[in-house]
């Protein structure tokens, strides 16, 4: 069997803080032994609230950042440990789309330049010429080529993050990290972004790893997802299972946190406090000083990844005696009325 | 119905720019009964957050202008009071959160002493007394061991202990309304429901109106008794929230609602509404929405629709409403 696309083994990164004036050294467990494959044509959603390591967690797959330890491998290629130059191949091959699309494009240079950089960057022979490909590219993204010769602040936010994609693009990568792509936009043109990466996918059959907070935006485009907690991964699992039977209380916690689009949802039972400070995690099981179900045991010991079911891993001491879930709230899963999907149906014309 | 207890008509503001005024809210109305929450839902350059500095008094003095309409609170008109009037309101009887409870706060002083300052602003009590009413508004919003919290600094909170906490500075004057613009937004998201249950509680125990303003309709929904639906300046939909959500009339609306991820992997494509908001200096003619909207028809593009009523407490600003006769 061939290896998967992009295989991570044990990744984990240790921050150093303090120093000069704070006397004594410490150190920071960002990313504490995560694991996991993403497959060509497939998307993974990582998702976490800020602080749990996720984004990370994509800096170190690029080597933006330097993993303490772990493996990442790339088509059965090892990329730890690589000199500088012997990455530059693999680079091509992996691409990131930032969160911010106000101050990841270079504002003195043309759409033409920041796209096509990439394409001289990697001497990359373009048979139509760069300012065809650019156009080729920008007609991808839904642009148009009449754009090249402008400057980024003369496009909208998501307008913006099209360019950001058509760059990511240009070298035909075969995984791209999404670091919150759609977070800074407005919800309208969050849907227009989504739609894009989804039909983008599908022709080009490139693996995505889309890092997000936005669980539902997590269950439109992903396949598979994993939840992060405090540097930890606690709960993986196709996207339908995870949706509809969550194991970990932390994903249900952050499943039942979603506000339903309905008047007069019945609120859902509350998570107490917040993410612990990473400088002092909680022993054990990270999440025990918030979990509804912790016991001693959760406090002296971490839970180990488990399979529960083929794709299902869970890193709970209790997953297999926990009450069962009640569910997403049927506000967020069920179709739209008929008029109203009657009206929607007008926006796809 | 008796009199609102905010009742905003006709507002309009602009912006000095580089050629005139820029206009940012054109003729928006929206009223709040006593103890009621409207909520108004719109994205980055609808004008939300314009109208509710408007109504906080509190937009830029050197740039904006407020070129009609009024706001009334109690059926006094707040726009002909004079600037010092309109400082004893706020924190008064009207009072507002921020989205950034992280620089809301004055990393100086304890939280504490910021809740007292609050609260001897507006009644005049002992430094004793005060602090015992601080203690009681951390108590409300739901901050463990208050007394301990009294003294620290907000460097040492979490975001959404800050928020908390500048929800406690905000009911010191014992505020009827409360204005909440994106209160959640830079929390995460258990965190975030946490604070729209504080603020239902709030709501409920206190009967405090609030005006919440947020970008998200399932935020809007969680709380909003009336929903008002602001794009490019104007308000293009209002009504009672439940059927604002069921039965849409605007198709502003109905692709915001559409927008909302809900669909599972390999179902049917999100529905996105092509383009982006119009630049607010070179306005489309006719409806402000018409260049995106998928159901414009000619008449669109030539005269600009006024809000009509479609049931009872609903208005919808379409030529075409309703779209769909109730069967």
């Amino acid at each position: 069997m061939s290896p998967p696309l992009l295989r991570v083994r044990g990744l984990r990164k240790e921050f150093a803080i303090g120093g000069l004036f704070s006397g004594g050294r410490g150190k920071v467990v960002a990313v504490d032994g995560v694991s996991f494959d993403l497959d060509a044509g497939e998307t993974l959603g990582l998702v976490g609230e800020s602080g749990c390591g996720k984004s990370t967690t994509g800096r170190l797959i690029l080597r933006l950042v330097e993993p303490t330890a772990g493996s990442v491998q790339l088509r059965g290629e090892e990329l730890t440990g690589l000199k500088p130059h012997a990455m530059i191949a693999h680079r091509r091959n992996m691409q990131l789309i930032f969160q911010d699309p106000y101050s990841s494009l270079n504002p003195s240079m043309t759409v033409r330049e920041i796209i096509g950089e990439p394409l001289q960057v990697h001497g990359i022979d373009t048979t139509p010429g760069i300012d065809g490909r650019v156009a080729e590219l920008l007609t991808l993204v839904g642009l148009g080529p009449q754009h090249m010769r402008r400057f980024p602040h003369e496009f909208s936010g998501g307008q913006r993050q099209r360019i950001g994609i058509a760059r990511a693009l240009a070298l035909e990568p075969r995984l791209i990290i999404c670091d919150e792509p759609v977070s800074a936009l407005d919800v309208s043109v969050q849907a227009q972004i989504l739609n894009l990466l989804r039909r983008l996918q599908a022709q080009t059959g490139v693996g995505l790893l889309f890092i997000s907070h936005d669980l539902m935006a997590v269950r439109y485009i992903a396949q598979r997802v994993a939840v992060m907690y405090l540097g930890r991964l606690v709960e993986t699992a196709p996207t339908t299972t995870l949706f509809a039977a969550p194991l970990h209380p932390y994903t249900r916690a952050l499943l039942d946190a979603v506000p339903a689009p309905e008047h007069g949802a019945a609120p859902r039972p509350l998570l107490d406090g917040e993410l612990p400070s990473p400088l002092a995690p909680p022993t054990g099981c990270h999440f025990h000083p918030r979990c509804p179900f912790a016991t001693a045991r959760c406090v002296a010991e971490a839970p180990a990844m488990t399979e529960v079911s083929p794709g299902h891993g869970v890193a709970c001491h209790h997953a297999a005696t926990l009450p069962a879930w009640p569910g997403l709230s049927p506000a967020l899963t069920r179709p739209p009325e008929p008029r109203l999907a009657r009206l929607l149906a007008r926006f796809h014309a | 119905m008796s009199a609102p207890l905010l009742d905003v008509r006709g507002l309009a503001v602009g912006f000095a720019g580089e050629d005139g005024l820029v206009p940012a809210v054109q003729g928006a109305s929206f009223a709040l009964g006593a103890g009621a929450c409207l909520g108004i839902v719109g994205e980055s350059g609808s004008g939300k957050s314009v109208a509710a500095l408007s109504v906080m008094g509190l937009l830029p003095p050197a740039t904006a202008r407020i070129t009609g309409g009024s706001v009334l609170l109690d059926g006094r008109d707040l726009l002909a009071l004079t600037p010092e009037a309109r400082r004893q309101l706020r924190g008064g009887e009207i009072a507002m959160i921020f989205q950034e409870p992280m620089t809301s706060l004055n990393p100086a002083f304890t939280i504490g002493d910021q809740i007292a300052e609050a609260i001897r602003a507006h009644a005049p009590m002992s430094a004793a007394a005060a602090r015992e009413r601080a203690i009681a508004l951390l108590r409300q919003v739901r901050i463990a061991s208050p007394e301990k919290r009294y003294d620290e600094y907000p460097h040492r909170l979490s975001g959404g202990m800050r928020q908390r906490v500048m929800i406690a500075i905000a009911l010191a004057g014992n505020p009827r309304l409360l204005i909440a613009d994106e209160p959640t937004t830079a929390l995460d998201v258990t965190v975030q429901a946490q604070i729209v249950a504080l603020l239902r509680d709030i709501q409920r125990e206190r009967g405090t109106a609030i005006l919440l303003i947020s970008h998200n309709l399932g935020l809007i929904a969680g709380l909003a008794d009336e929903i008002a639906v602001m794009y490019a300046g104007r308000v293009l939909e209002h009504g009672p929230a439940a059927r604002i959500l069921a039965h849409p009339e605007h198709p502003y609306t109905i692709g915001l609602l559409g927008a909302v991820p809900r669909a599972a992997p390999g179902e049917a494509p999100l529905v996105g509404i092509e383009g982006s908001v119009p630049d607010p200096r070179h306005p489309p003619p006719g409806c402000v929405f018409q260049p995106r909207c998928p159901f414009a028809e000619a008449r669109c593009a030539e005269a600009a629709p006024p809000l009509r009523a479609l049931a009872p407490g609903h208005h919808a600003a379409c030529h075409l409403a309703p779209l769909e006769p109730v069967a």
